[in-house]
């Protein structure tokens, strides 16, 4: 307001209109990611609000965005030479927005797979306290694979688990450590986000894995025997059937 | 401009440098995209929510009323200062201009002191996304009664003998410079409608501004999480004093608002000590880059010394503390 700049602004300026794209973007993906079920593979689907309100907002924003620049006459500008609003925001700011846009439309998207499981934290130890006991009322051929690791950290007596009857869903993990004719059938827990995502697995014997390669989803049904693994006595799954399966909607598995 | 774009290239070149190291780039840039991607579909909305919120608060009320307020009584009012933001919902990027204005229109400086710390972390929108993040869990608790004392606490050290003419800079004082003035009497009451626009537009030259701290942050706890071994983070997380300083060291350079910290620090929970997560959820909201550029706009350098260095020390020693003497 001091310093007065007439026309030397250009009005409406390319990145004012970018920023109008941007925001237009982000909410066409908000609502792809929420209409494809991808959505899924980002968070946990109990936060799925969060997407169904913001795909709105967002559209509602670049759409005021894109109408005030349309109607925008040259004096009008000066108004808004006050608070944080300086004109349109930076190249940078605009590419560092745009980042996870693109990203999002051009990386095809996946759930966190064999890939991202660090070998070191499979035991999934700090995850499995606590819990919800009346899951382990269940009919144990409906236990998922973080149900038996509670199991199992709840029970003093692993030998227990001889002959129990399992039936795991999960994708194949396997590293040069495994015994041949072993794999782990692995699946990531989520409270929140990827951020918090944390492998848990099981290990299975099984005595083609060479026909399944890693990241697999497989259906797995077998005995658990308690066998060496990793250095670890521990059940392993006697695997008497094994199917392969189609990723399943919801990837992760949440506490 | 020219730093932050420094950064930016500086942290490409790294994430580039990092994944032709780790081997196969189609694996390491898909798994890093599912985390990024991860970050920032949990944490846009919230940040969307809070810059809406504040530009509806920029259009509707009129900053006079947090004054009016306040009991009388400087103790009392340092207290319920720490509690204001429930009242009026600002991260650290709105509560400076607000603090300073207060501060002009005679609130003690250690209510304004107590206010402009912990309304970033006292408030609904941060209560909301810590939720999500960490459940009702102790880093929930934790954030707030630490963040809450802290505050406060800072705020009564002012409490003995700070006019506000010793603690802002001359020029703040008399004519606030415009570029960091609220819009408080705006001219012949515009309609309600175009109160709205005006929150609308607020709030989406927010949203990028804040955006851009966010997606950089969400880009290194990405890039961590995906490159660095599980060993090395364990090593620099589990040591007692260490994690806390590197937290706190993040929360600093990494500025991201106080509406969506807390899904980074989730980031860093599996692998870092629940004191330092803890410090990274209460000193980063009150003290970090571009907080520091804000406190040094408007306040004495002498103070800013001050009102960085004491909530440093104090989630420091909660956080040590914490992690020395309570299994969490």
């Amino acid at each position: 307001m001091s310093q007065p700049k007439p026309d030397t602004h250009p009005d409406p300026t390319l990145r004012d209109w970018l920023q109008a794209a941007i925001l237009f973007g982000l909410g066409l993906y908000f609502a792809y990611t929420l209409a494809s079920g991808s959505l899924t593979n980002y968070i946990n689907a109990r936060f799925a609000w969060l997407a169904a309100f913001a795909a709105p907002v967002f559209l509602i924003l670049g759409g005021l965005h894109a109408y005030r620049l349309w109607t925008r006459s040259p004096e009008e500008d000066h108004d808004q030479e006050d608070g944080h609003d300086h004109g349109p925001v930076s190249w940078g700011v605009l590419a560092t927005v745009a980042l996870p846009l693109l990203v999002g439309v051009l990386i095809p998207s996946r759930p966190l797979g064999a890939d991202a499981v660090d070998a070191s934290a499979l035991t999934g130890a700090g995850l499995i306290g606590g819990g919800d006991s009346a899951v382990l009322e269940r009919d144990p051929l409906e236990w998922t694979v973080l149900d038996w690791l509670r199991a199992l950290n709840a029970s003093s007596d692993l030998s227990a688990f001889n002959g129990q009857e399992a039936n795991l869903l999960g994708f194949v993990y396997r590293n040069d450590q495994f015994p041949a004719e072993h794999f782990m059938v692995t699946r990531f827990v989520m409270s929140c986000c990827v951020a918090d995502a944390a492998p848990v697995a099981m290990p299975v014997r099984w005595p083609d894995t060479a026909g399944l390669p890693n990241n697999t989803w497989v259906q797995v049904h077998g005995v658990f025997q308690l066998g060496e693994f990793a250095g670890n006595l521990f059940p392993i799954l006697q695997a008497d059937a094994l199917e392969t399966v189609p990723e399943p909607e919801h990837p992760y598995l949440y506490p | 401009m020219l730093p932050r774009l420094l950064i930016l290239a500086a942290g490409l070149i790294v994430l580039t440098l990092a994944i032709a190291a780790a081997g196969s780039p189609q694996v390491v840039i898909q798994t890093f995209s599912t985390r990024l991607l991860g970050i920032f579909i949990e944490a846009a909305p919230f940040l969307l929510i809070g810059t809406l919120v504040s530009g509806l608060i920029e259009a509707f009320v009129s900053r006079e009323l947090i004054a009016r307020l306040l009991p009388r009584n400087t103790f009392l009012a340092t207290g319920l200062g720490g509690l204001l933001g429930f009242v009026f919902p600002v991260c650290e990027c709105g509560v400076v201009p607000v603090a300073r204005r207060l501060l002009n229109k005679g609130l003690p400086v250690p209510v304004a002191v107590s206010f402009l710390l912990a309304a970033p972390i006292m408030n609904p929108i941060v209560v909301a996304s810590t939720q999500a993040a960490f459940g009702w869990s102790a880093v929930f608790w934790g954030r707030f009664l630490i963040g809450g004392l802290v505050a406060v606490g800072v705020g009564l050290v002012f409490a003995f003998g700070a006019r506000p003419e010793d603690v802002l800079r001359e020029p703040a004082l008399p004519a606030p410079n415009p570029g960091l003035t609220l819009r408080v009497h705006l001219p012949a009451r515009p309609s309600v409608v175009a109160r709205l626009l005006q929150a609308a537009h607020l709030a989406t030259g927010e949203f990028f501004e804040m955006g851009r701290y966010l997606i950089l942050g969400a880009c290194l706890a990405a890039g961590m999480q995906t490159l660095v071994s599980q060993d090395v983070l364990l090593a620099l997380g589990r040591g007692p004093v260490v994690s806390v300083l590197v937290m706190q060291a993040l929360a600093f350079v990494l500025s991201v608002c106080s509406t969506v910290d807390a899904f980074l620090a989730l980031a860093f929970a599996g692998t870092f000590t629940t004191g330092s997560i803890l410090a990274f959820l209460t000193f980063g909201p009150m003290v970090d880059i571009k907080s520091t550029l804000m406190f040094l706009g408007v306040f004495k350098r002498r103070v800013v010394v001050y009102l960085i260095l004491l909530p440093l020390l104090m989630t420091l020693l909660a956080s040590v503390w914490l992690n020395l003497n309570v299994s969490l």
